[in-house]
């Protein structure tokens, strides 16, 4: 049986004008990116209609798409700066509660496991950057972790200095290491030494 | 702290690798969950657009698409001609049986979509499309497929019509074969072919 095409290759056909390899690459990524604008954004209404801009977007320029490059991150490149216009455009006040409104959209699903464990997410530490990073230190965070690009590939879906993103990714480490230290010291120690404590040593929480 | 000392701090590996494994696990599994699925519209409003979006604009030709559509409309009207008033037909189109639709190997995805639609009785109108889809510059579905907005735009209504004026689908497949496919191919052929392996199958094109 032969190896499903990559990403790059069904692009290229798209970019050919293959409709059913453009609906191969919705089909494999409009997950990912759904979760991406969802935690950018802060709203899953918004992230679905701009999952959608995306896509039709990308199928506009598919001419321009340079197939030295993951198409993956080319895709981002485009869900950001709709995520940007449409922020522009109607000035939307951001919900933070974004990742909870994803959580009960997850909640739908058959498996009661499946609700347990979108409600362990809504307090875990993605829920936290939510709440304490911005739309640029979250998305840099999402693409390095959940995604796994790197520093280059995310400079260039965010339009930033592969530098930039690294001082990016170590600020929002910093800041979660550090909430995650003042909820321990809080509990006045009494809990067993924070999972997390170890890495939110003297020296990170002095930096400024 | 001194500003060396913060510069160094900055810029170092990562040390933090407990929280990095968890924003990696957690991402995950936030990454797997279930989300509202957008593909389904993203494709309507794709194929809506497709006569003119970008790529395919860029990849027709509408001055071979002009010819095509002439070479049809030529084709309609020596139908019409041909059986102005019987209904039976004067001269029912015996299909050929050396013809080269069914029996030749494959030599390309247009090819493929001819022989397929050869064989299937009244179907040779997606033979056409596909010729003349390619003719124009339009790629072709690795199955074979012509694309579907250009079936709708141009392929559908003018052999659509043929079909309709003969009120016999068979008949009409065959006169569409002998009268115009084929001919179309023997103009087309060597623009056709132009830059694809010679003897991909290890057959000598005709």
């Amino acid at each position: 049986m032969s190896e499903a095409p990559t990403l790059e290759e069904l692009a290229r056909r798209a970019r050919a004008g293959s409709t059913h390899a453009f609906a191969e690459l919705v089909g494999r990524l409009e997950r990912p990116l759904f979760h991406f604008l969802a935690l950018r954004t802060g709203c899953a209404a918004d992230a679905e209609e701009l999952t959608q801009a995306a896509f039709v977007r990308a199928w506009r320029k598919l001419a321009l798409y340079d197939d030295r490059w993951a198409f993956s991150t080319w895709l981002f490149t485009i869900a950001r700066r709709e995520a940007v216009s449409q922020r522009r455009a109607n000035a939307r006040h951001t919900d933070r509660r974004a990742l909870q409104e994803v959580s009960e959209l997850h909640a739908d699903g058959p498996e009661p496991g499946d609700a347990m464990a979108a409600r362990e997410r809504s307090d875990g530490l993605w829920e936290l950057a939510t709440r304490l990073l911005n739309a640029e230190q979250r998305s840099a965070l999402w693409l390095r972790y959940a995604e796994d690009m790197t520093p280059m590939e995310i400079g260039r879906v965010l339009a930033k200095q592969p530098t930039t993103i690294r001082v990016m990714l170590w600020r929002a480490r910093r800041a979660l290491a550090q909430h995650l230290q003042a909820e321990f010291d809080d509990d006045g120690g009494t809990r067993e030494r924070h999972p997390l404590h170890a890495m939110a040593p003297d020296s990170l929480a002095g930096e400024s | 702290m001194g500003t060396l000392h913060r510069i160094i701090e900055r810029l170092r590996p990562t040390d933090d690798g407990e929280l990095e494994e968890r924003l990696r696990r957690e991402g995950r599994e936030c990454r797997a969950a279930t989300s509202p699925s957008v593909a389904d519209r993203v494709m309507r409003q794709v194929l809506r657009e497709t006569p003119t979006s970008t790529p395919l604009r860029r990849a027709l030709r509408w001055d071979r698409i002009g010819a095509a559509a002439g070479l049809l409309l030529v084709a309609h009207l020596a139908w019409r001609a041909a059986t102005p008033d019987d209904p039976g037909g004067r001269e029912h189109v015996v299909p050929d049986p050396d013809s080269p639709w069914v029996e030749t190997p494959h030599r390309g995805p247009s090819r493929v979509a001819v022989d397929r639609a050869s064989a299937a009785p009244g179907l040779p109108w997606v033979a056409a499309g596909a010729l003349v889809g390619r003719w124009a510059g339009l790629p072709a579905e690795p199955d074979g497929d012509i694309q579907p907005a250009w079936r709708l735009a141009v392929a559908d209504p003018l052999l659509g019509e043929l079909q309709r004026m003969s009120h016999d689908a068979t008949r009409t497949s065959d006169f569409v074969v002998q009268h115009l496919v084929r001919p179309l191919d023997q103009l087309v052929r060597p623009r056709f072919w132009r830059g694809e392996p010679a003897q991909r199958d290890g057959t000598e094109d005709r």
